[in-house]
């Protein structure tokens, strides 16, 4: 058997790779940004966009370039990276698919912003229809998707070569977790890219007069809900795989980790209707069955807690810490790698008790469409998962560039954790109380002719623009350092961290890598879930939508 | 991967091979707690709403 | 594989808890009426002003302080656009749509559901308090969307 010699340092070509899906990552990151702040300023009253830039034009940047430019980039190079580290340089063939991809990617993602900034897709990220945008719009979201296909493939092809070469080994964690990631994007995105090419793409161009409208919804929600886990595992692969050794103790169990895993890629998919609770043509028993699957979803999360706690407390125990609690000052606070995500981890906690809450079937008439909504996945994705990436990119950037996270980064890198942590708790505060008074997300400045309950959303809208400028400043602060770390920071070996199992660790049961069983499991929980309203959305279908452009 | 010098001290190994060695997990078990009271007090806050705009 | 045993009680009462809302929120629903809005009727979308009862959209009282309130949207307003009724009444919202999708929210209630075109959708709300609400459509619809609302006077 061919043992391969792993470098402990990502090999230079496959550092290329991934630096290059983190720099359109950054990048796509400061141009929302912009519109984030604009955003804010608009809503509160403070300005008015010059130009003729709309309000939902700049809306529609902000979800495209960070809802889907920026994780997904992020992802794939960070993915990437871990893969390698952990199995060895890449081999030829997940190699150039990782550049097809990546250039695939990247041609979709510069024509859909062109598209955005000629304003003839201003339909926001989520784009239903009837509005209708120019169906290059959809062509680039294709070609987006096509391309992240690409690179998944490549990262199944290396592992599968891997355990081809260490027949009955377990797989590394960190490549087991980023192939369950992609596999999970996988099967999300079929959704998306049926209704885009059977639907939108025909219906855009005029090839057919109408769209089948709940069903284009309900193949986005078959997308759009795993979407968010697709943001969240690599945050759960850093806090699981590479937290443990940042903070100096052991990876909890390894079993544990790939059965939350295993337990997203099941119940995250067939779970679309709790976005489509407040909709007509879908009974109440389907809504409240994938209620019912996504409190199953909560579970492995639940897991996750109590994972990163014990490892914690272990390793605080470990170097001799006392008391009930005496393992959290143990804690590196100040090391950057750790409090970016460590505060993205705290924040997780009203992020999950708000989706809990979200989900609960009739009490989204509470919430549904209100800036409550806005406010809570600023919290998951643009906290939890933004500021783990960010940890991520103070060491992971120098690593792949050869430079060295310096002790001036780590002090900027802090603070910048803090001003978003305190810009968050503005903005996504008020934007949670606000959207109890049925304040609604994505839209622009208005009081509804001075009704007295619009009036009372202002002050909390001033709030949000507060919050939004430090948010702000803070990006400002983590371009700095980012381009710090790629471009001038001192030569030198940065380490790229890799949580290692206890000495006498339990043996990890191969079943939780037998992919089979665990694609068969979600197949068949997919088809239960949707397979008679879907049904029943064509047979009962009422006539299609013409296109409209209302903007 | 390279096995990695083991500099750990024995009693280390004790905490980690035998997992109900009980004591050292309270904290976890107290602060998942906490979390968990957290959750049910945001979604019963939620849930009154609900019943009082019914 | 091993669990230990707090995490094993942890999962057992984090699981209880799930179960709990579920059954809240299940009885609440099926045994109480208040599902969310998923009504099942369907309706040509180019013909919404042709076809009954929207061809003639407005407030009809069809019992004792119990009425249906039967409105158009489409960008960027709501047909009609201002209603009164009486403190205390029964109120059966029938809403569709002209053209895209729009929301339908009424501020102080749980009034919120979607509007998609080709089907109707209706929810009911009794106004037991007097005063102003404001409807809003909260589902983006175009460059005008921050205008569509219609009020309900209570009195
Ligand atoms: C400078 C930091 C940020 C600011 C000031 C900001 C501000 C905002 C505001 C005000 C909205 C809602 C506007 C509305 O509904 O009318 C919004 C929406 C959104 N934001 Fe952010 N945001 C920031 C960062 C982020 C990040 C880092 C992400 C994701 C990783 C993100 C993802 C989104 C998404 C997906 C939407 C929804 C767009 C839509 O409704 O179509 N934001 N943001
Ligand atoms: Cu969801
Ligand atoms: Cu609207």
């Amino acid at each position: 058997m061919l043992q391969r010699k792993i470098s402990e340092i990502v090999d230079r070509q496959d550092a290329k790779l991934s630096m290059a899906h983190l720099t359109v990552s950054f990048v796509a990151l400061f141009l929302g940004a912009i519109a984030g702040l604009l955003q804010t300023l608009v809503r509160s009253g403070t300005i008015t966009l010059p130009a003729g830039i709309g309000y939902y034009q700049l809306l529609t940047a902000h979800g495209v370039l960070l809802g889907l430019i920026f994780t997904t980039y992020f992802i794939i190079g960070f993915l990437y990276a871990g893969i390698s580290r952990t199995t060895g340089k890449l081999f030829d063939f997940p190699r150039r698919a990782g550049w097809y991809g990546f250039y695939l990617m990247t041609i979709g993602t510069v024509l859909g912003v062109i598209m955005v900034l000629l304003n003839k897709a201003t339909v926001l990220y989520t784009f239903y229809a009837p509005l209708q945008a120019s169906p290059w719009f959809y062509i680039a979201l294709t070609l987006v998707i096509v391309g992240s296909w690409i690179s998944g493939g490549g990262m199944f092809r290396q592992y599968y070569i891997w355990k081809k070469l260490h027949k009955g080994e377990l797989s590394p964690l960190i490549s087991f977790m980023a192939v369950m990631t992609m596999l999970l994007w996988l099967i999300a995105t079929l959704g998306v890219a049926v209704s885009v090419l059977f639907q939108f793409i025909p219906w855009s161009f005029g090839w057919v007069d109408t769209i089948n409208i709940l069903l284009s919804r309900t193949l986005f929600w078959y997308f759009g809900h795993p979407l968010v886990y697709f943001w969240l595992l690599p945050a759960y692969i850093c806090w699981y795989a590479i937290i443990p050794k940042i903070i100096g103790g052991k990876i909890f169990s390894d079993s544990l980790a790939r059965l939350a895993f295993v337990l997203f890629l099941l119940f995250s998919i067939p779970v679309g209707f709790h976005h489509q609770l407040l909709e007509s043509g879908i009974s109440p028993f389907w809504k409240y069955l994938q209620v019912v699957l996504t409190f199953m979803v909560i579970i492995p999360s639940l897991m996750t807690a109590f994972s990163l706690f014990a490892t914690f407390e272990l390793s605080g125990r470990d170097k001799g810490a006392t008391g009930l609690f005496g393992w959290f000052k143990k804690l590196p606070w100040k090391d950057a790698r750790f409090f970016a995500p460590m505060m993205g981890m705290l924040i997780f906690i009203p992020a999950g008790a708000g989706g809990i809450i979200n989900a609960s079937n009739q009490m989204n008439q509470l919430v549904h469409n209100t800036l409550w909504v806005t406010g809570h996945f600023h919290l998951t994705v643009a906290s939890s998962v933004a500021l783990t990436f960010f940890g991520i990119g103070y060491w992971l950037v120098p690593h792949l560039t050869g430079r060295k996270l310096t002790a001036k980064m780590h002090k900027l890198a802090n603070i910048q954790t803090i001003l978003w942590v305190v810009g968050m708790f503005f903005m996504s505060g008020a934007m949670h109380t606000v959207g109890l008074f049925s304040a609604p997300r994505r839209t622009s400045y208005t009081t509804y002719n001075d009704h007295p309950d619009a009036l009372g959303w202002i002050p909390y809208e001033v709030a949000m623009a507060i919050g939004g400028s430090i948010l702000f400043i803070a990006i400002l602060l983590l371009m700095y350092i980012m381009v710090n770390l790629g471009l001038f920071a001192p030569k030198g070996v940065e380490e790229f961290p890799l949580g290692e199992l206890a000495q006498g660790a339990e043996k990890t049961p191969a079943v939780l890598e037998n992919w089979k069983l665990w694609i068969g499991i979600t197949v068949a929980l997919i088809l239960f879930a949707y397979t008679i309203p879907i049904f029943d959305m064509i047979q009962h279908a009422p006539p299609g939508s013409p296109g409209f452009k209302l903007w | 991967m390279e096995p990695k010098v083991n500099r750990k001290k024995p009693t280390q190994i004790d905490l980690k091979t035998t997992p109900d060695a009980d004591k050292s997990l309270k904290g976890t078990f107290i602060s998942v707690l906490i979390l968990g009271a957290f959750i049910i007090l945001s979604w019963a806050g939620v849930y009154f709403i609900f019943l009082s705009r019914l | 594989m091993h669990l230990h045993k707090y995490e094993k009680w942890w999962l057992m009462l984090g699981g209880g808890t799930l179960i709990i809302f579920l059954s809240v929120i299940g009885i609440s629903a099926f045994a109480m009426g208040h599902a969310p809005p998923s009504d099942h009727m369907t309706i040509d979308p180019q013909k919404v002003s042709e076809t009954k009862p929207f061809d003639e959209p407005g407030l009809k009282q069809i019992g004792e302080n119990e009425y249906e309130l039967v409105m158009v949207s489409q960008a960027f307003t709501f047909l009609p656009n201002e209603v009164q009724i009486p403190k205390g009444a029964t109120v059966h919202f029938k809403v569709t749509s002209k053209d895209v999708v729009h929301g339908f929210a009424v501020t102080k209630t749980n009034i919120n559901m979607m509007i998609t075109p080709g089907h109707i959708n209706s929810i009911t709300h009794t106004f037991d308090e007097e005063g102003s609400y404001l409807i809003l459509c909260n589902e983006y619809c175009g460059a005008g969307h921050q205008v569509m609302s219609a009020r309900i006077e209570v009195s």
